[in-house]
């Protein structure tokens, strides 16, 4: 059967069963429930998002830790597929994306390491996530998790995962609180069911500033 | 009384309505018969019986694609809209019939999937090889070793995969799980897939396509089962959103695309056949009744094919393909026949063809005789269905045509082919100086075409002759971008054993060994990493607990704590890492592993069970180091079997090859046998077999000409080369002999034009077999003609000895 029965062949399609256990910490659920029109809305807006440049501060209060981890870098976005997150404290790092190819950079050994999404199918989830999140992909997001309204000035939305979703289990909710002009995100808050909890801010965000190639070099 | 119903049954015979009533019932009875057997168009059948390549070929189809079918669901715009998507593949599911196809249980359950890691967590020590734990004992070897590891995790917990990781920190301080998860998710990786399980159907990552997968139990060679089952889908297809578009991947789709480009070719070159022979003899003899020449083999071919087809339990399209090739050999005996009974003494020269006539026939048959001793199906089937044709043919020819040409007969028109029958009133210094001439460019012509053979190389690999249509392929081609793939290139090594448990122990072994030989175990695919041997987890749990004593775990818990304080990690911060590796320590050896969903996939994907066997397949780059070994471990594991498509052609060479050297001697010999008997004259045996050795050069010189390599189909057509050619030169040897010159050429020409044409249309032929064919018998056909046209006569003149004229002649 194959190109002839012989040509080893065609695609082996039993085979492509593989990627049935593929295991992602992150699942994509889909949402049957219809975007609320103010989430459709902000879509819309940010889809006029060419490119966002911003700088962040992460804070991770986790019972593994006696204080607070605090991250800061910079975000560099430009949708739907290139994306680059700078880490300048406590440690330097660099992960970029764009398309299928994702590359690191480790400021501790100062070595640099380029990656396939295609052949990385977990890293693949976390930066179709991030991409996501960042890009304003919200049509997206919303086939991933139940979108619960937590208030209108500013806007801000739950989005909860399926209960059946694996990252249920782990996951209680990411909070999206959009700046006043509702152009862009102004922080990103998740929840973990352990009681950990992650806060992104974002500051001096810049949209649609012309990104030049040296800006996404490291 | 005897002889009087002889003659009268004679005379009967020779009654042009009792022929037409015979003719009649013979080909009605073979053509009501011809639907109750079974035809189809495998390429298999072009694989030696009882090989090891056959083997491999039927093991491939059964682990690759034998029962299943990948459908492809998009949005006939190119739009990501998932649930569409989804609520189609849905109602697609719900309406399949189970007879013919059903979704695959892919045992996969997504929310189970943080489960299933856990489960495989709590294994841990069984899945950690001797070099895994030599790392691991090198990262808690000292404090500092423990401090870095700690601090990676912080920075891991810092970087974007912290912010969306499952993986609890606390139970996996040092990245042990980690890296068990990491050796899993590279092994499927290794595969080059990619799809996103999504609400439980896969998608790609743009959700633009879905991927559902159907099991079949509908065999791939099942010509009538595959139809109804390509049209249950594209009736489950139809009822889908206008939306939404299906497209397929099966094997199901090469057999029934190769068998329709098939189909199609027989149907166009029969049509092609029947108009050129239509036009050729209407406008060669301008007599409605030179049709009749051309009725012949067709008529001869419907018995012959039922005969053929009802001795074999399926019969091949490829070799029914030939049928324009046959008919054009076979209406050569109605020519003559024709040629003769409209000559000025019919009854002489009917009596006087007969003989040369019978023995071309015996040579050809000689040729096709043989095929049916080839240990290649094909080969006997095409010897079976030729011999029967040709045999009917002549019979035909000698018997049924005469009556309807001899009676109104008259002299044969004068047409353009008589004018060339060479020129014996030249002048003796002229005719020799011509003759001269002709030997010179021959001998050229030889040179030429020898220079040409030199570049001609051997195609062994039997997927080329494969029809599918490119459709087909592009579509494949198109999946495999979606999806990913190309695993299809690999070599295969296969263990087997009488269960699956000794199985895995020696694929264990297998894959240890391709280790221990230097191989990166990144570039294998096997079973091993993902689902070790009880033998395997035996000794890595009884290596675990050999070098986790108590003091030694005492020291890490210190060690561990210490350097957790340090990086203002809590006091109970890995309370559930100590508690499972208590359970790590605790779980007693031997037992049966608990099952992990999302491997139990991959495991049916290695895993082969057939005749009371189990196979389990791993798959290494099909490279010729790999390969030695691979060789190499077969000393060691005598079930191991290397399947490598590289040593594949080349065994699959030595094979056809070898099976055609048998052949092809056994044929020479043969012919050269019955012609040397009929003839028994030296000289005209030489020179009978100069067309044939032109033939054969210039039948392969075509091919390289053409930028073809030979392949075993136009291998077949270089012995009927051979078969047809030496008929020429005994014809033209014969007629110089018995001055039946210019009948005889024109007879000849006639001949091979006919045989030519019909190998021609095979040339408008999508079919590589027909097209390889019909490029060595043009080629190789014209040029023993030419031959035994020009050279023949001229090396006649030049050496009269050779051949000198019958008394009376």
């Amino acid at each position: 059967m194959a190109r002839g029965m012989i040509r080893f062949p065609v695609l082996s399609c039993g085979r492509l069963a593989l990627v049935l256990g593929l295991c992602f910490p992150v699942a994509i659920r889909a949402a049957p429930e219809p975007v609320p029109d103010v989430l459709g809305r902000m879509e819309k807006t940010m889809s006029g998002v060419k490119t966002v440049k911003t700088r962040f501060v992460q804070e991770k209060k986790m019972a593994l830790f006696n204080h607070p981890l605090v991250t800061r870098g910079s975000i560099l976005v430009e949708p739907p597929s290139r994306l680059l997150w700078r880490v300048d404290s406590p440690m330097r790092y660099v992960l970029s994306i764009q398309d299928q190819q994702a590359k690191q950079w480790d400021g501790e050994t100062g070595k640099t390491q380029t990656m396939s999404l295609d052949g990385n199918p977990v890293f693949s989830a976390v930066t179709e996530q991030l991409n996501a999140w960042f890009g304003g992909r919200y049509a997206l997001l919303a086939q991933d998790y139940d979108i619960v309204p937590r208030a209108t000035s500013p806007a801000a939305f739950a989005f909860v995962p399926r209960p059946d979703s694996p990252s249920a289990k782990m996951l209680k909710s990411v909070t999206v609180t959009f700046r006043e002009d509702e152009r862009y995100i102004a922080s990103i808050r998740i929840d973990d069911r352990s009681g950990d909890v992650t806060t992104l801010t974002f500051e001096d965000t810049e949209i649609n500033v012309d990104l030049p190639p040296e800006e996404w070099e490291f | 009384m005897v002889g009087s119903t002889q003659g009268s049954l004679r005379r009967l015979l020779r009654r042009r309505s009792a022929i037409l009533a015979i003719l009649a019932l013979a080909t009605l009875l073979s053509g009501v018969v011809l639907p109750f057997l079974a035809f189809d168009g495998r390429i298999d059948v072009m694989l030696p019986d009882r090989s090891d390549l056959r083997d491999v070929f039927d093991f491939l189809r059964e682990i690759q694609v034998a029962d299943k079918i990948l459908v492809t669901f998009s949005m006939r715009d190119g739009s990501a809209d998932p649930d569409a998507l989804m609520a189609a593949a849905d109602c697609y599911a719900a309406g399949l019939d189970p007879a013919l196809a059903a979704p695959m249980d892919t045992g996969f359950q997504a929310a189970a999937v943080t489960e299933d890691f856990d489960r495989l967590a709590r294994r841990l020590p069984e899945y950690t090889s001797k070099d895994d734990l030599a790392r691991l004992v090198d990262s808690v070897s000292s404090p500092e070793h423990v401090r870095a590891a700690l601090q990676a995790l912080k920075n891991r917990l810092q970087k974007p995969e912290g912010l969306l990781s499952t993986v609890s920190p606390a139970s996996d301080p040092l990245d042990w799980n980690g890296r068990l998860a990491g050796n899993v998710l590279r092994a499927v990786a290794s595969f080059g897939y990619r799809a996103v399980p999504v609400r439980n159907h896969l998608m790609d990552s743009e959700r633009r396509h879905l991927l559902m997968i159907l099991q079949t139990p509908v065999l791939m060679t099942d010509t009538a089962g595959g139809h109804r089952l390509l049209d249950h889908l594209a009736a489950r297809a139809a009822d889908l959103p206008p939306t939404v578009e299906t497209r397929l991947v099966c094997g199901h789709l090469h057999t029934a695309g190769n068998e329709a480009v098939i189909r199609r070719d027989i149907r166009n070159t029969a049509l092609a056949i029947s108009a050129v022979f239509l036009v050729l003899f209407l406008g060669v003899y301008r007599d409605v009744r030179a049709i009749g020449i051309m009725l012949i083999p067709m008529l001869a071919c419907v018995p012959a094919l039922a005969l053929a087809a009802g001795l074999f339990r399926s019969f091949s399209f490829i070799v029914i393909g030939f049928g324009s090739v046959i008919a054009g050999i076979a209406v050569d005996y109605g020519i003559h026949t024709y040629v003769a009974a409209r000559s000025e003494n019919p009854a002489r020269n009917l009596a006087g063809i007969r003989r040369p006539v019978a023995l071309s026939a015996l040579t050809t048959l000689c040729v096709f005789a043989t095929f049916c001793f080839s240990g290649i199906p094909a080969y006997r089937q095409l010897g079976v269905f030729a011999s029967a044709a040709i045999l009917i043919s002549l019979g035909y020819a000698f018997w049924a045509l005469p009556p309807f040409i001899r009676p109104s007969g008259g002299r044969i028109a004068t047409g353009p082919l008589a004018a060339s029958a060479g020129n014996p009133s030249l002048p003796g210094g002229a005719a020799r100086k011509r003759a001269w001439l002709i030997v010179g460019l021959s001998a050229v012509g030889f040179l030429v075409g020898l220079g040409l053979l030199t570049r001609l190389g051997l195609e062994p690999d039997v997927s080329k002759l494969d029809g599918t249509p490119q459709a087909t392929l592009d579509e494949e081609t198109r999946a495999m971008q979606i999806w990913g793939g190309g695993q299809s290139l690999a070599a295969i090594l296969v263990v087997a054993a009488a269960d699956e448990k000794e199985a895995l122990r020696l694929n264990d072994r297998v894959y240890n060994g391709l280790q221990t030989a230097g191989f990166d175990a990144a570039a294998i695919s096997s079973l091993s990493p993902l689902c070790p041997s009880d033998e395997t987890r035996r000794a890595r749990r009884a290596a675990w607990n050999a070098f986790w004593t108590d003091a030694r775990i005492d020291r890490f818990r210190e060690t561990l704590t210490a350097e957790a304080v340090a990086l203002d990690f809590s006091d109970q911060a890995f309370q559930p890492f100590w508690d499972r590796f208590a359970e790590w320590r605790q779980a007693p050896a031997g037992t049966e592993p608990e099952a992990v969903g999302f491997l139990e996939p991959l495991r049916r994907q290695f895993v082969h069970g057939q005749d009371g066997q189990v196979r389990i397949t791993t798959f290494v780059p099909d490279e010729p180091r790999w390969i030695a070994a691979a060789r190499e471990l077969q000393g060691e594991i005598p079930s191991l079997r290397v399947i490598s498509r590289r040593a594949f052609s080349e065994d699959l060479s030595t094979s056809v090859v070898g099976e055609m050297e048998r052949i092809s001697i056994l044929a020479a010999i043969l012919i050269v046998a019955v012609t040397g008997l009929a003839i028994r004259r030296l000289g005209m045996l030489f020179l009978s077999a100069i067309p044939a050795l032109a033939g054969l050069i210039w039948g392969g010189a075509g091919m390289a000409l053409w930028g073809l390599p030979l392949n075993i189909s136009n291998l077949i057509a270089g012995i009927l080369v051979f078969g047809l050619c030496i008929d020429y030169g005994i014809c033209m040897a014969y007629a110089v002999r018995r001055g039946m010159r210019r009948d005889m050429f024109r007879a000849v020409t006639l001949s091979a034009l006919t045989t030519a044409l019909g190998a021609a249309v095979l040339l408008i032929a999508r079919h590589p077999a027909f097209i390889s064919i019909g490029i060595t018998l043009v080629f190789g056909v014209s040029a023993g003609y030419l031959c035994a046209w020009l050279l023949l006569p001229a090396l006649q003149t030049l050496f009269p000895r050779l051949n000198p004229p019958e008394d009376g002649a």
